[in-house]
Order: C-alpha cells, then sequence, then structure tokens
C-alpha cells in the first residue's frame, strides 16, 4: 500500500526534523522492516514498471498508447472513480457517525464496540459479498420484508447494480474511517466543548464549530485509505455489480491471467499507481489536511 | 573425549556459520528428493470436482506406479507462464477448460506429449496437449418456481423473452457466450465457425434487457438459479449434479447444449517429465474416463469409454452427443482472439 508507506515516510520526516539525534539512533530498528518493504514490495513493483514497458522482449510505450487510446479503458477507469468516491463518501459519512457515538463511551463498554466494528474484518471477503446476495436479493431478507408487508410492488433493486456495489464494499471500508477517526475524536480536548457549553452553545452548534473541523485531518486519514482500497475492489463489484461496473482490476485480471498479456496488465496497473499517488498529492495538500498525517 | 572437546571449541561465530551453511544447502537438498519423481504436483479447483479426480484417477495411479499426486494451487495460465519462465515449474501436469491450451501451447508452456503411450486422436495443438474430457453447458432452471413445460429449451426459445417472459443469466465472458447468441439468432450449430462477431453481439443487445446478471464465475449461476434471482441461465451439467445433491431442485435442459473442451498438458521443464507423461497416459484410459465421466456428468474423450458408462452417468448426456444441433466449442478458432472480443464484450457491457 503505497500512500500508508508514503504516510509513514512523511511522518518519520517531520520527526527527524523535529529530533535528529534520537531518530538517528532508532533508524537502525528500521532497517530490517526496510530490507522485508524492499524485498516484497519494490521488486515486485520494480518488475511491473519493466513490464509495461516491454513489448516482445523491447523498450516500448506502446503498452501505454494502447490504453490511452482504448474506450474501455477509459470507460473502466471512470467506472472505477465513481465507484470508489461514492463508496468512500458513503463510508465516511456512516463511520463518522459509529466514531462519534464510540467516542463517547465509557472505555469498557467502547472495546466491546470497537471490536464489533472489528467484525467484519475477520471474514473472507468472497463470504460476505455471498452473504450480501441472500440480505439483499430479490428473495433476500430485506425484500421478503417488504413483500409481505406491501406486495410485490414494494421490491428493492438492491443488488447486482451500483447500489449493491456501494454496500458491499462499504460494509468493508467502514472500519478504515471508524479507528483514524475515533483516534482524532479522543485526542480532543474536551475544555473545548465545556467551554462551549458554558459559552451557551447547543449541541449542534458544538458540533459544527469544534468537533468537526478539529476531526477533518481524521476524516481525511480516513477517507485516503478508502479511496486507495476502494481503487483496487475486485471480488465485490464482480459478485454484487451489474453490467457497468467494471474496475480497473478486472482489466487487469483479464489481461494477466486470460491473454497473458503482461505489458498492458503492468501498464494499467502503472497507471492506477501514478494517477491514485497524484490524487494523493493533491488531497494530502488541501487547506485544512496536513495534519493528516502526524 | 575428542569429540567433547571439539563441541566445545564450536564458537557461537561458527555455529552462526554452519546454521547459515545448512539454510543454503536446503533448497538443493529439497531439490534433489523432489526430482526423485516420487511425486507429481498438478493444480486444481478443488471441491467435489477434486473428490472426483481423486477418485477416478489420482488413489488408482498411486497404488499402480507408487508415484504420489499432489494437489496444489488453483489453475491459472499466468501462474503456469510465471513457474515456467523461472525454469523451475512447481506444476508437473496442468489441467483445465477452454482456449488457455492453444494459448499456453503459443507460449510454449507445455511439453510435446509421448505419442508411442498417448493415443493421437486425442493429441490437440503442437502435440503438446491432449483433450481430457468434453463438458456440457446447458439452459438451467428451478423446479421451485417453473416446471419443465414452461421453459426455454432451446436458445432460440431462451432468446424468445416474450414466450417465456422472466430474468436470465449468462456469463460475462465472450467465449461461448457469442456461439449461443448466433446460433439463438438462427446460424446452424455445425456452421458457426469463424463466428460473425458483428452479427452476434447484434443478438446479444436483444436478450441484454433480460439478463439480470452477468455471472463472473461458474458458481454464481448455481446461487443465482437457486434463490430465484433469474429465471432461467445457462450452466453446467457436473454443477448441476451437485446443486441436486445438496437437495437444490434444478433442472437442466439437454435439447440443445453447448459441448466444450477440457484439457491435459506436462507442463515444460519440469524435472518430473517422465512421471507426469505416465500420469497423462493414465487418466486418458477408458476405464478410468468412464469412471470419471460417471462421478463427473462429462464426456469422455476416449471413445471406448462412453460404452462403460453407467446408464445414471448418461441420463446426463444429451440422446446423441453428436448430433449438430449442439453447439461444439472451438478454442482454437478463441486463441488470440479472447483479448479483443472479451474487450469488446465488456464494452457492449458497459454501453
Amino acid at each position: 500500500m503505497p500512500p500508508e508507506g508514503g504516510i509513514r515516510t512523511r511522518g518519520r520526516a517531520l520527526n527527524a526534523s523535529q529530533s535528529n539525534t534520537a531518530d538517528g539512533n532508532l533508524f537502525w530498528f528500521v532497517v530490517p522492516a526496510l530490507i522485508l518493504m524492499g524485498l516484497i514490495f519494490l521488486v515486485p513493483l520494480g518488475y511491473v514498471f519493466y513490464y509495461s514497458l516491454l513489448v516482445d522482449g523491447r523498450f516500448s510505450t506502446d503498452g501505454f498508447v494502447t490504453l490511452l487510446t482504448s474506450g474501455l479503458f477509459y470507460r473502466v477507469f471512470i467506472t472505477t472513480f465513481e465507484i470508489s468516491f461514492l463508496s468512500t463518501a458513503v463510508s465516511v459519512f456512516l463511520g463518522y457517525a459509529v466514531a462519534l457515538h464510540l467516542s463517547r463511551l465509557e472505555p469498557r463498554r467502547r472495546i466491546i464496540y470497537m471490536g464489533m466494528v472489528m467484525l467484519p474484518f475477520w471474514t473472507s471477503i468472497l463470504v460476505k459479498s455471498y452473504s450480501f446476495t441472500l440480505i439483499l436479493g430479490r428473495r433476500g431478507i430485506i425484500n421478503s420484508v417488504l413483500t409481505y408487508l406491501f406486495g410485490d410492488a414494494a421490491r428493492l433493486e438492491l443488488i447486482y447494480n451500483r447500489i449493491g456495489v456501494v454496500i458491499g464494499m462499504t460494509n468493508y471500508l467502514i472500519p478504515f474511517v471508524v479507528f483514524p477517526v475515533l483516534a482524532n475524536l479522543l485526542a480532543q480536548d474536551r475544555n473545548l466543548r465545556t467551554a462551549a457549553e458554558i459559552m451557551g452553545a447547543r449541541p449542534l452548534r458544538i458540533f459544527m464549530s469544534i468537533t468537526l473541523p478539529l476531526s477533518i485531518p481524521g476524516i481525511v486519514a480516513g477517507a485516503l485509505m478508502c479511496l486507495v482500497l476502494s481503487f483496487g475492489f475486485f471480488i465485490t463489484p464482480a459478485i454484487l455489480g451489474g453490467r457497468r461496473d467494471v474496475m480497473l482490476s478486472n482489466l487487469i485480471d483479464l489481461y494477466t491471467r486470460e491473454t497473458l498479456n503482461w505489458n498492458l496488465a503492468a501498464a494499467t496497473g502503472v497507471s492506477l499507481l501514478l494517477i491514485t499517488a497524484l490524487l494523493m498529492a493533491v488531497l494530502s495538500r488541501l487547506p485544512g489536511t496536513r495534519n493528516a498525517f502526524t | 573425549m575428542t569429540t567433547k572437546k571439539e563441541i566445545g571449541l564450536i564458537g557461537r561465530r561458527q555455529f552462526t556459520a554452519g546454521l547459515g551453511a545448512a539454510a543454503l544447502a536446503l533448497p538443493f537438498y529439497a531439490r534433489s528428493s523432489a526430482a526423485q519423481d516420487a511425486r507429481i504436483l498438478l493444480p486444481t479447483y478443488g471441491g467435489s470436482y477434486q473428490e472426483h479426480l481423486e477418485e477416478a484417477f489420482t488413489r488408482p495411479f498411486t497404488k499402480e506406479t507408487g508415484i504420489e499426486v499432489v494437489f496444489s494451487g488453483v489453475p491459472d495460465l499466468a501462474r503456469l507462464k510465471a513457474q515456467v519462465a523461472s525454469g523451475r515449474p512447481e506444476w508437473d501436469v496442468f489441467e483445465a477448460a477452454g482456449s488457455w491450451f492453444p494459448t499456453g501451447s503459443e507460449e510454449g508452456l507445455f511439453e510435446p506429449l509421448d505419442t508411442s503411450v498417448i493415443d493421437s486422436e486425442v493429441i490437440r495443438g503442437k502435440g503438446d496437449y491432449a483433450l481430457f474430457y468434453q463438458y456440457i453447458a446447458c439452459i438451467c432452471w428451478n423446479e421451485d418456481f417453473h416446471s419443465a413445460d414452461q421453459v426455454p429449451r432451446t436458445w432460440k426459445d431462451f432468446w424468445d423473452v416474450e414466450k417465456f417472459p422472466g430474468r436470465r443469466t449468462l456469463r460475462n465472458r465472450a467465449d461461448m457466450t457469442l456461439e449461443i447468441a448466433l446460433v439463438a439468432d438462427g446460424v446452424e450449430p455445425d456452421k458457426l465457425y469463424p463466428l460473425d462477431i458483428d452479427r452476434a453481439f447484434d443478438s446479444l443487445e436483444r436478450i441484454k434487457p433480460s439478463i439480470a446478471k452477468w455471472a463472473s464465475t461458474a458458481s454464481e449461476l448455481t446461487t443465482l438459479l437457486s434463490t430465484n434471482e433469474v429465471d432461467f441461465g445457462i450452466n453446467y451439467t457436473g454443477r448441476v449434479k451437485g446443486a441436486q445433491a445438496s437437495g437444490t431442485p434444478l433442472q437442466v435442459a439437454l435439447d440443445q447444449v453447448v459441448v466444450a473442451n477440457d484439457y491435459i498438458a506436462v507442463v515444460k521443464g519440469t524435472p518430473r517429465r517422465e512421471a507426469a507423461m505416465k500420469f497423462v497416459e493414465f487418466v486418458l484410459r477408458a476405464d478410468r474416463q468412464a469412471e470419471f465421466a460417471n462421478l463427473d456428468t462429462d464426456i469422455p474423450s476416449n471413445p471406448t469409454a462412453v460404452g462403460m458408462m453407467t446408464d445414471e452417468a448418461r441420463g446426463w448426456l444429451p440422446a446423441d452427443v453428436n448430433s449438430p444441433v449442439h453447439i461444439r466449442q472451438d478454442d482454437l478458432w478463441w486463441a488470440g482472439r479472447t483479448e479483443e472480443l472479451q474487450q469488446r464484450f465488456l464494452t457492449f457491457l458497459m454501453n
């Protein structure tokens, strides 16, 4: 996960400028991790870049030219971004509410509730996606209740379309919002809220003027994580989506496994990586988000 | 006494060096023992399919030759290509369905088959892979929701949404789907190739509004039909048999089926080439093929085996498999065209 690495490096760089000596001593503790990351992450990544510029054993940018002139690539690219941004927005909205609730609980109860947030994490994404077909389907739990109460006309199309994709992906992404936002909310100084209360502010005003603005770094950190994960989504859109919900990962899968065109697969992967990196660079420099990475 | 002294003399550094040397030597040790043809590896799809392979092929093979057969991973042409490129393939035998084999043959991923032990009738490509068996895709429905007299039985019927209203499913891949679309549009199944691609996509355009889900995996088909997400859909007889065994009343129409191919090959550069070749010869024997077909509802590639199948197993085959009403998948035609046509297919789906 490149952005995570990026976040860490930036954090480290900032610390280093603050306390050079302490960091210098600690550097050697990071070396094994760096070597491991280099071997299992950078080397394969280097191969992907290499393959993206290798056509029939020769250096060539044909792979990228093919992609940029392909209507399909463009369509899939737009779809990937639409799905990713939509899922991220829904996840941030719902995840924030959960985090806010968790932050107001007494610590012992919070632990239990955090476990429940983590629960979807421990289930295979394939199993979860299939489970959703049983919940959201035409004869699933939701539609059975609706048609029992209101007749056949009340049946909702919750699956094999964009709604199904967003539900499935949000279910996976929410923990990635809850934890950074929760950490932020718990770190906020209670005295600020107390002071506002004493000055006569109502809860909504306190939230809008103090809690929410202060939590923006947490929101941005969670949202970026969601976005990056979404760009690589694969199984959930394939199982819960409709015919239009084709992701870039599905294209990469086609070129890698079905047609053995590793040049095009690598070129697609590199394009996705570069665009993601660019997007992260832009988003992380938006005003008010600077503290998201420290 | 000297030994004791020596042990005592081994310092920490020497010990570490020894450990390092042992670690370095380990892969060579593992390699030399594996090279003894004592066991071969092949990938498989797992589940009941793997059980059928074990019962009909691998266990009897081990009993006859003493060579152990180990299943490892899922068939994947990209992984195979990477293994062959590394010069030390993990798999010795490769077995899977469809146009992977012409493609793999082009890429040089398979060893030439030994024609002295393998019947040339089943050998395909550059003589480097063999037809293992043929499997059947057909129209399927759920008896809980439809009785047998209200369902489409041919692909033309399947396209007739007025006579047979209902939601449908097809696979989200071009191969097989284009063939079906052409036959639904009136092309004779025995005059399909070369496929009239434009006509196939025009035909698909007509059925598109009735396809509730273009299934990305084979197992989705059974789920969609079991839960009545769709009324009718394509499915594979092997999967339907499995669903019936677990109590889901799926039924199939064998009036007009698609006969598709599954192949087997020996992986290029395997150090256990001889054992792998023996295994390929073994699985193509008539008695083994018949036993497998009895378990898995397939058409054996060895014609002698068809006569040795049980009546129950033959019930899963169309009355006349060779009848011109059935679609016979031509993987050779697809090799080299998959990328272009699958991209066009995805574009069609997204429009």
